[in-house]
């Protein structure tokens, strides 16, 4: 078995860069159902 | 670009005209009826795509013009990590490489950082990573530092690793060299990457045309010689197409961190695999990514000193395109993400297609024979009060031009590589114009022979994919090389049954089209024969790689490093024995 070393040390330094997530699908259209119920059954 | 992107595509259409023309004028001479409906659909889809590729090659035949010569002014480089990210890779290989890179670096004053960030998950390969890794570590040449980090939350896969990265340390570096487990780069290669991006602040990533080197086996040193040979015609095709919506290929190639981190966070899918989850083919997203925030992306083959390994048998290359298709067939679901333009579209839309047509050839055999097999005898005499005989027309010239029309957009292209390499004096490279007529020929002689084992793989993989079966993402088989006959009959004995199916049909069913099928159906017969055959080792004679006969200096120092670091039984997994 090969010994374990610690490697922690040799991690790359730190210096955060933001990296906002992208958008690639357009938000999921309401069902029909769901358009009639905002309109007309919104207290139901 | 933009004339070259006309001239591609209007020959595609022309092509696939032509073809589903005659195709359907050959049944109109006996009565179009149904199968004639799909065959011709499927021939224009078949023939259209064929025509592409050809269209690539034609435009990528005009030599490009030298590669601008940049230079970094007073000694300035700025800062910029290598990337090696690694997953269940065998360490030997990786520290040899990273060594060797380092050398051609110092060589080449190029002072830049590795980063080798590991997925790699299994404890036992880890420990043995870790150990073998420790060499680098130790060795301080005063230009790079080599940094090594293992992530457990392994998310993302590969473009996860690298995002974590950048998301961690990104704000230390300019640039970032993205390369894969087994890419290799000289250090002048990287000295003129950097010098590119930093003449052009437009420019988000450049990427190179790596070459394969290290290939062993008939299969390896057709696939190398292939890469050599013709890629660098149909990469100029590609690039004066894409311009700068250029290719990334995720691997060897340089981008800018600021490019990265603002557009290439990769969400995940919604749903669940295959279409769903990761992003498998990220290096497209990627791409298009980049170009939709306004950078450029670029690939130049004009790039020397960049390499990679391929393939060493068709088992290990089908297993590979089996996730290149699952993750290009995901891209249905991004065709129409929002922002994109129309060529990042188009190229999604191209990597789609590329594995639905071998589907569509596929289909279109399987109607030919089902229409051969349902015609029925022809009347003679289809009026009640006829005198003479009426003979049903011959399709025979129509078929005849169909067969010379695919054939010649599958060889014209080759040819034209040939005549262009003559031309250009680079025929010399590969042994002189008789030795690479010889290799073109002998590669295309086994391309034809592996091509109906080749759809019948990705049949299966976009068959499996349509029907919702995620592949997941197998570990890359590097130099698994020579298969024992069983391995062989293994992956090939499906074929075999299916070529004998086919063939046992056709005999019954259409005895007249027994001959014309002999191509595709001889090769599906012997399969498991080809697969173990091709993976067999094949040095010299054909084949021969300018690579090969002078042998690149950082090629030639990993070999050297993996030598020595390799133990005396010949296996390159010597970390244990080397640090116990």
């Amino acid at each position: 078995m090969a010994p374990t070393h610690d490697l922690t040390p040799l991690a790359p330094r730190p210096a955060p860069l933001d990296m906002p997530r992208q958008v690639l699908e357009h938000a999921a259209r309401p069902s029909t159902f769901e358009m009639f119920s905002r309109l007309f059954l919104r207290n139901i | 670009m933009r004339t070259s992107r006309i001239v591609g595509i209007t020959f595609a259409l022309l092509c696939m005209v032509a073809a589903a023309a005659t195709l359907a004028q050959a049944g109109l001479n006996t009565g179009f009826d149904v199968w004639d409906g799909a065959s011709v659909l499927l021939i224009a889809i078949t023939t259209g795509w064929l025509a592409w590729g050809a269209a690539q090659a034609f435009i990528g035949l005009p030599a490009l013009a030298p590669a601008p010569r940049t230079t970094l002014m007073n000694g300035y480089f700025p800062a910029t990590a290598i990337l090696v990210p690694i997953c269940n890779e065998n360490p030997v290989e990786v520290c040899a490489r990273v060594q060797a890179m380092r050398q051609s670096m110092v060589r080449a004053g190029v002072p830049a950082d590795f980063a080798i960030l590991s997925d790699t998950s299994d404890p036992d390969a880890l420990r043995t990573e870790r150990a073998a890794l420790l060499l680098l570590f130790d060795q301080n040449d005063g230009l790079s530092t080599v940094y090594y980090r293992v992530r457990e939350d392994r998310r993302g896969r590969k473009a996860g690793n690298v995002e974590d990265f950048i998301r961690r340390s990104g704000g230390n570096y300019t640039y970032v060299v993205l390369l894969d487990a087994d890419s290799l780069m000289e250090g002048e290669a990287i000295r003129h990457l950097v010098a590119r991006m930093e003449a052009n602040p437009g420019l988000g990533l450049l990427q190179t045309l790596p070459r394969i080197v290290g290939a062993e086996t008939a299969f390896g040193r057709a696939m190398q010689f292939s890469a050599s040979f013709h890629s660098p015609v149909f990469a100029r095709g590609l690039a004066r197409m894409q311009g700068p919506a250029g290719p990334f290929w995720g691997h060897n190639a340089i981008a800018r961190v600021r490019a990265l981190a603002q557009c290439c966070g990769l969400p995940e899918l919604t749903g669940p695999p295959p279409f769903g989850g990761t992003i498998l083919s990220h290096d497209y997203v990627e791409a298009a990514l980049l170009v939709r925030g306004g950078w450029q992306v670029e690939m130049d083959p004009r790039i020397d000193g960049s390499f990679e390994e391929g393939p060493e048998n068709l088992l290990a290359f089908a297993r590979r395109d089996r996730r290149w298709c699952q993750g290009n067939l995901q891209h249905i679901r991004l065709l129409n993400a929002p922002g994109l333009r129309k060529w990042s579209r188009f190229v999604f839309f191209q990597g789609i297609v590329s594995y639905l047509v071998s589907l569509a050839w596929g289909a279109f055999l399987i109607v030919s024979l089902l229409a051969a097999a349902t015609a029925g005898a022809p009347n003679y005499f289809p009026d009640a009060y006829q005198l003479f005989p009426v003979f049903p027309d011959d399709r025979t010239f129509q078929i005849v031009a169909l067969a010379c029309g695919v054939g010649g957009l599958l060889l014209l292209p080759k040819l034209a590589i040939y005549a262009e390499s003559v031309l250009t004096g680079r025929a010399y490279q590969f042994g002189g114009t008789l030795r690479a007529l010889g290799s073109v020929l002998a590669e295309t002689l086994l391309t034809a022979l592996i091509a109906p084992l080749m759809l019948m793989y990705q049949s299966r993989a976009a068959a499996e994919v349509l029907s919702g079966r995620d592949g997941g993402w197998p570990a890359t088989a590097r130099g698994e090389g020579r298969l024992g006959w069983v391995e062989g009959w293994r992956a090939g004995r499906w074929i075999t049954l299916f070529g004998v199916a086919v063939s046992i049909f056709v005999l019954r069913a259409a005895p007249d089209l027994v001959v014309w099928l002999l191509p595709v159906t001889v090769p599906m017969i012997i399969a498991p024969f080809l697969i173990t055959v091709t993976s067999w080792p094949m040095l010299g004679g054909v084949f021969g790689v300018p690579q090969e006969t002078s042998l690149p200096p950082v090629v030639a120092d990993y070999r050297r490093n993996l030598a020595r670091d390799t133990d005396p039984k010949g296996t390159a997994d010597g970390a244990i024995a080397r640090t116990a």
